[in-house]
């Protein structure tokens, strides 16, 4: 099997604007203190750049495999073992 | 009794994982898998229990017959059909669900340690769905061939109202959508036999259990399965309806576990109070399960509807997401877990709507099995088989959850990365306390979850084992009395208190239930 190879045109991580969090005990979540700083108006504009920028890299988003390339590491021997597994269930 | 929980924490849920059990020696897999049963209950982690099938009546004459262990968590642990199947106890948070998915993990890895001691062979595990043998038209193994796939299968299960799913074409047209979208982030990715497809070789899908569905509905697990299962089994009180999904898939991720888990409940809750009744109708399910499984270049995803119009499956994951926010608003009950996973799987479908897919690279498995694929450049079908294997390969590296120093050092050939996959879950669900992560795979190895009536089957197996005849999922049998355990949340910690755990009798913890429960608690 043989995956085409193309360049990787990487893209940034979007980050949240988010304030300081704390742990809340026990229940596995944490308590979260902050809001989006952005409201109204501005989180309005926020949203509609938000969506025209997802329509411009919905535009290039074609060929995952070119993107994915350079995004793992290859540093382990691949084994050749197979599973001899029946089907089931 | 003390107030019930909200929102998703109202369902309990659990996951049946099949393992391949393979040795180099091509060993017969029966013995393999009954090897590393036995390897369990001599490192003590499970003991034998008698599996009550009188009360716990089977749909399947097979599994009437199946002998069972019971692990120290409340999984049951047996051979089904030449695999290694441990079924989780009942969670009912997407947090549990990642620790008793990976508990899972370690019990097969300890039970195939213990085989190969035991058997002098190198004896391996495997989380996946498929195994892809290269054969002849006789069936013998020969280095060139035809490559068929074999499939074995990763259950969940939730339990809902039996109200809610009497009217099956109901249960059709809310859930079959969702279950034929949702792979783009709960499909484990592997590469199949290429005549799924019509081609020689192998060929990369999103999900490898998509490609062996055959009909809306079936009844049969293993024959022309469908894509929802009737399986008519509650292991609870008549009134309820386990939902008996077998398009779950192996997965390794955490964020993609805890994002199938929290979605699934959520979904389901939106099903149960008809939230879903308007869902999108698909043209053919079956044709779209299998067409979006093998888009994995492009990520179209196309999906045509009854209605004659195309969209796309994001846009049907936004169906659900939007009418999961108009449950909530509805019902005014949520849990912290349904804010942070409908805030999630929000973010979630922005990014696969503007097909930034690549950003979840170990996030979600299919992803992460794909560009391993990329980058490795295998030249065969047979080296894209081992990586897909290698990546599913539970080794040394499972003990990367037990570990409270540096993570980082532990030999492994498995091309999983926990570490990178507990980083993108911490960076991708912020609110989650990931630093309790450890601590809790720890607590899930030995205990059953607190929450759900698997904490008094555990509690009393562990301190009264001997006084113990039989167990199910929805009784226990003792010398003394019969425990009717048919509803979900029953006798957990909050109502037994330390009753059990604190040196009380048996005598003394049975009039505690039988005082919460007088008709469930039979002398």
């Amino acid at each position: 099997m043989v995956v085409d190879a193309m360049d990787f045109d990487g893209m940034e991580e979007e980050e949240e604007d988010l304030e300081e969090e704390e742990v809340a005990e026990g229940d596995y979540v944490k308590e979260e203190t902050a809001e989006y700083r952005d409201t109204g108006k501005e989180k309005e504009m926020v949203h509609i750049m938000d969506r025209l920028k997802e329509r411009a890299n919905k535009e290039k988003a074609a060929d995952l495999v070119s993107k994915l390339k350079g995004k793992k590491k290859v540093n382990k021997k691949i084994m050749p073992y197979e599973i001899y597994a029946t089907s089931g269930e | 009794m003390k107030e019930r929980t909200k929102g998703t924490e109202c369902k309990i849920r659990g996951i049946e994982q099949e393992y391949p059990v393979s040795a180099k020696a091509n060993l017969n897999p029966a013995m393999l898998v009954n090897a590393a049963i036995q390897g369990l209950k001599r490192s003590a982690l499970s003991r034998d229990v008698v599996w009550d099938t009188v009360t716990e009546v089977s749909q399947e004459v097979h599994e009437a017959k199946i002998t069972s262990s019971f692990g120290n968590n409340g999984c049951r642990i047996y051979n089904d059909m030449d695999h290694l199947e441990i079924s989780t106890p009942s969670y009912n948070n997407p947090f549990d669900a990642i620790a008793y998915d990976k508990a899972s993990e370690i019990y097969a890895f300890m039970a195939t340690k213990e085989a190969s001691t035991a058997l002098k062979k190198e004896v391996f595990v495997h989380k996946n769905n498929v195994a892809n043998l290269t054969v002849t038209e006789g069936m013998q193994r020969v280095k060139r061939g035809v490559i068929k796939t074999n499939t074995y299968a990763t259950h969940g299960n939730i339990l809902t109202l039996r109200d809610a799913c009497k009217d099956w074409t109901r249960v059709e047209k809310s859930l079959i959508p969702w279950i034929i979208t949702r792979i783009l982030f709960t499909g484990a990715g592997d590469v199949v036999s290429g005549g799924f497809v019509g081609k020689e070789g192998v060929k990369f899908v999103i999900s490898p259990r998509a490609m062996f569905t055959h009909q809306k509905s079936s009844f049969s697990t293993t024959m022309n399965r469908g894509i929802l299962n009737t399986r008519d089994q509650p292991h609870a009180a008549r009134r309820y309806w386990r939902l008996h999904d077998i398009h779950y898939e192996g997965l390794r991720s955490e964020y993609a576990i805890f994002m199938r888990d929290i979605a699934q409940a959520l979904v389901i809750c939106a099903f149960e109070t008809g939230f879903l009744d308007d869902a999108p109708e698909l043209e053919d399910p079956v044709r779209a399960f299998k067409e979006i499984s093998q888009d994995t270049q492009e990520c179209e995803w196309q999906i045509k509807l009854k209605t004659g119009e195309k969209t796309d499956a994001v846009a049907i994951l936004r169906y659900y997401s939007e009418a999961i926010e108009r449950m909530q608003e509805y019902t005014g009950e949520e849990s912290k877990w349904d804010v942070i996973g409908l805030k999630a799987f929000k973010r979630l479908i922005d990014k696969l709507e503007s097909r930034r897919i690549e950003e979840f690279v170990d996030g979600i498995d299919w992803v992460t099995k794909l560009a391993l694929l990329v980058n490795y450049e295998p030249k065969s079908a047979s080296d894209g088989i081992s990586i897909c294997n290698q990546y599913a390969l539970l080794d040394e590296n499972v003990s990367f959850y037990l570990s409270d120093s540096e993570k980082g050092t532990i030999k492994s050939y498995c091309l999983f990365n926990p570490k990178d996959s507990l980083a993108f879950a911490e960076r991708e669900l912020p609110q989650v306390d990931w630093a309790s992560f450890t601590q809790r795979v720890k607590y899930a190895l030995s205990n059953a979850p607190e929450q759900t009536r698997d904490y008094f089957k555990v509690a009393m197996l562990k301190k009264y084992g001997s006084e113990v005849r039989s167990i199910s999922w929805s009784t226990m049998q003792l010398k003394a009395a019969t425990v009717i355990l048919d509803e979900p949340f029953m006798l957990n910690k909050d109502e037994m208190g330390d009753e059990i755990m604190d040196g009380q009798e048996l005598a003394e913890c049975l009039a505690v239930a039988k005082k919460l429960y007088p008709t469930k608690i039979i002398y």
